[in-house]
């Protein structure tokens, strides 16, 4: 186990390494915009401009700074954003809880969706049932963007339930901030919820169907020891990797939803970095949620071990 | 398997129900409204009338007009064009990249061009797709239309190389594979003849489907800003313009919102019919992500 863990850790890295130079290749031959130019806004200005080139070292080889930048990566530190007057790294760390918060109930939310509904469709025929499958396919259509402002305009501008925007960090005290987080939360765990309760239906549909739950039934277990015991417990296997990858990618997937909400989230500080192509920022945030996205794979594979004790790795 | 010709007919039969009719009505009005915008759009151009803005919906504008007083229903229209043409060539972009080196990595399978393609396409999984749309579109400039559909494409190479490449490998096994390479055939003619037209079907289920994605993508770069620029209309840009309006006129927001959301819809029908259609045997699966 322990050596399987270290040889996933290892394949890991010349993976994110080549994401880096992809990042980083991408970043520098941008015919999309010169940074510089962002910053200063005129062109005439051009011996500040070749100043402020050189006091960001965008004067040296592109390899040069590649390597620069890379060494300094790993020891963590992701340079000077071009626009704020902050190390990357600080602002990452700035950025970051609003994000997992956001991500976390997210994901509670839409697990404790899924699961019932993706169970009950697959159990129980009727039209609840079909209501609860056509409710996925309406959630599987709609933008999570068009579902916070659809709630904004319900619970925010009509009702006065919950606020609109605004995020207030944990220690200004819970309540206040899981009312600012709900309707985000809502908005991003939809889309979610429906596609983990199809893909537990089918992983249901699929597994029931299998001897050894012919077995349990003929050696006359109780139908819910079987559905629970036996039915849940396999059906689950599939879903434990397709939930791992999203949750990863709901970190990245957070952009539209922070945007309507104005939560000071890694999404937000992402899409108004593109916009402002403020560099820097731009690599640590991809860097950092690639390094998400390769470390919870690592995560799911090893929990596979857990769930399913026919594998064992070597 | 290559499709059987009678996947048409059993597709259309499984939209011969009042959703799938709404569906097929969907996409014709898209389809109109993608080749001849002027058949559809009550108002010809989309000239602005200060004098009418913020109308609610009425007869005159089914749809209601926005802040510059531009009849929304003519905006939404136009709007279609932009995301199916897009839509389309991110398609075609992510096919045929992704297709051909998913072909060549399957029918060499093992060799080191295999091992150099699917390390790419690892990394490009990687990077949650929407943060790598929106990065390559800063990189290409959203200026121009093209970079936007570029973008879009990119996140769904990987996708189709692993789909073709898992198909190829086991069909390049096949006793008819070894028959035409003991008639002399050449290896372009066995991988145009013989290979290619058994990845069609899975390319044609996965394309629809990738559609309802990519229109769900861009909508959301162009909410960002960072897709379809001006003058191009674009659903997801009406959304990016209206939030600010919400309190005071919520059909701004809710009319291309609606339009998003049935387009996706009536693909993702079209979509399910055409894929029970070929493959008549299999449950129904959830979408793939």
């Amino acid at each position: 186990m322990q050596r399987y863990v270290l040889g996933r850790i290892v394949i890991m890295i010349p993976t994110l390494l080549l994401a880096s130079t992809v990042i980083f290749a991408l970043m520098r031959t941008a015919v999309g915009g010169d940074p510089v130019l962002y910053i200063i806004d005129r062109e005439e200005a051009a011996g500040q401009a070749r100043l402020l080139r050189h006091e960001l070292h965008l004067d040296r080889p592109i390899g040069a700074q590649y390597l620069d930048w890379l060494s300094r990566i790993a020891i963590g530190d992701f340079g000077r954003s071009f626009r704020y007057p902050m190390e990357v790294r600080s602002v990452l760390i700035e950025r970051l809880p609003a994000t997992a918060e956001l991500a976390g109930l997210a994901t509670a939310l839409a697990l404790s969706i899924a699961i019932p509904i993706g169970i009950y469709t697959a159990t129980v025929p009727g039209g609840l049932a079909r209501f609860a499958a056509s409710s996925t396919t309406v959630a599987l259509c709609l933008p999570d963007f068009c579902l916070a402002m659809a709630l904004i305009y319900v619970f925010s501008i009509t009702l006065h339930w919950l606020p609109s925007s605004g995020y207030v960090p944990l220690h200004y005290g819970l309540l206040e901030n899981v009312s600012g987080m709900v309707l985000p939360a809502v908005s991003l765990a939809a889309w979610y919820a429906a596609v983990w309760a199809r893909y537990i239906r089918s992983a249901f549909l699929e597994v029931r169907g299998a001897d050894y739950v012919r077995v349990a039934r003929a050696k006359g277990l109780a139908e819910r020891a079987v559905t629970y015991g036996h039915v849940l417990r396999n059906a689950m296997l599939p879903t434990v990797t397709i939930v791992g990858q999203n949750v990863a990618g709901m970190f990245g997937g957070t952009v539209a939803v922070e945007t309507v909400f104005g939560n000071p989230g890694i999404g937000r500080l992402f899409s108004d970095a593109v916009l402002g192509r403020d560099y820097p920022v731009i690599q640590g945030v991809v860097l950092l949620l690639a390094f998400v996205v390769s470390v919870s794979s690592l995560v799911v594979d090893v929990c596979y071990g857990f769930v399913d004790p026919r594998i064992r790795y070597g | 398997m290559v499709p059987h010709p009678f996947w048409v007919r059993r597709s259309a039969a499984l939209l011969a129900n009042p959703v799938g009719g709404v569906a097929l009505v969907v996409l014709f009005v898209l389809f109109l409204a993608m080749l001849a915008p002027r058949a559809v759009v009550p108002y010809g151009s989309l000239t602005i009338h200060p004098a009418d803005s913020f109308l609610p919906p009425s007869v005159a504008h089914p749809a209601g007009t926005d802040a510059l007083g531009r009849d929304v229903t003519s905006e939404l229209v136009y709007g279609a064009r932009t995301t199916l043409w897009v839509g389309a060539a991110a398609i075609l972009v992510a096919l045929t990249v992704g297709a051909s080196a998913g072909l060549v990595a399957g029918f060499w399978g093992g060799s080191a061009v295999d091992e150099l393609i699917m390390r790419l396409v690892d990394v490009v999984y990687v990077f949650p797709s929407i943060v790598l749309a929106l990065t390559v579109v800063a990189v290409l400039g959203p200026e121009r239309i093209g970079s936007v559909a570029v973008a879009l494409a990119l996140g769904m190479v990987p996708g189709y190389a692993r789909l073709v490449r898992s198909r190829v490998l086991s069909i390049r096994e096949e006793e008819f594979i070894a028959a035409a390479r003991g008639v002399g055939a050449t290896t372009m003619r066995i991988m145009r003849k013989h290979i290619v037209p058994h990845t069609v079907d899975v390319l044609l289920v996965r394309s629809v489907a990738g559609l309802s994605g990519i229109i769900l993508a861009e909508a959301t770069l162009s909410f960002l800003g960072l897709g379809v620029q001006p003058p191009n209309p674009s659903w997801g840009r009406m959304l990016r313009e209206s939030f600010r309006y919400l309190p005071s006129a919520p059909w701004l927001t809710l009319m291309p919102a609606l339009a998003i959301f049935l387009t996706v819809f009536a693909v993702g029908q079209v979509g399910e019919a055409i894929r029970a259609g070929l493959h008549p045997r299999t449950a129904t699966k959830g979408h793939q992500p």
